[in-house]
């Protein structure tokens, strides 16, 4: 699975540091997710998605296989 | 270095679970005098020792700022933190086992396994399988 935060992010001029705090999580884990050492959980991925006001598979892409 | 957060219930419950095994043969009468002498001087200092640091873990994380209180909480909640300190238990556990089968394959090789300190150890893995199974079942109808 790979996700699109990073570009989401920069697009926005939002800091890791903003978005963790805006989805309480750490920043060491917006660093993991954005470079795919880590899979959210459906909870994240739901409280990421809305804090851009996209959906999940618009941030989150399933690769089949 | 990692400052500590907020004591977890457990730590409570750990240090109240001496203090309560070391006062044991104190309040009952019929408890084996050498078992019980052992068990004041093991679990009374060591329930008081927990119990003091998890006063003062306690203590330092009321009185660090809001900001600092909320970070650490989330540190603690993290779901990325949670999952590494699952599989870092879990591969601890995987390890002792490896260690446990290693050590009894060597005692057998040694001709060290003598009834006596094979009954014990047979009994330590049937509780500890047992309890695992029995945590995985209580799991599984939790979740």
């Amino acid at each position: 699975m790979t996700n699109r935060i990073a570009e989401l992010r920069k697009k926005r001029h939002i800091s890791q540091a903003e978005l963790a705090d805006a989805v309480d999580v750490t920043r060491q884990t917006i660093i993991s997710l954005e470079s795919g050492r880590y899979n959210a959980s459906l909870l994240l991925a739901h409280k990421i998605a809305r804090y851009f006001a996209l959906t999940i598979e618009e941030v989150f892409l399933f690769e089949e296989g | 270095m990692k400052k500590r957060g907020k004591p977890s219930k457990w730590q409570w419950v750990y240090a109240l679970g001496f203090i309560i095994a070391g006062l044991l043969p104190l309040l009952l009468p019929f408890f084996p005098e050498r078992f019980g002498d052992r068990l004041i001087s093991l679990a009374l200092p060591a329930g008081t020792a927990m119990l003091l640091c998890t006063a003062l873990d306690w203590k330092k994380f009321e009185n660090l700022p809001w900001e600092a209180q909320a970070r650490l909480d989330r540190e603690d909640q993290d779901e990325r933190n949670l999952m590494l300190r699952d599989r870092a238990a879990w591969l601890c556990w995987r390890g002792e086992e490896v260690l446990f089968a290693a050590g009894l394959g060597i005692a057998y090789c040694m001709d060290l396994l003598v009834p006596k300190i094979l009954y014990p150890i047979f009994l330590l893995v049937l509780l500890r399988l047992t309890v695992y199974r029995l945590v995985r079942w209580w799991l599984n109808r939790k979740f």
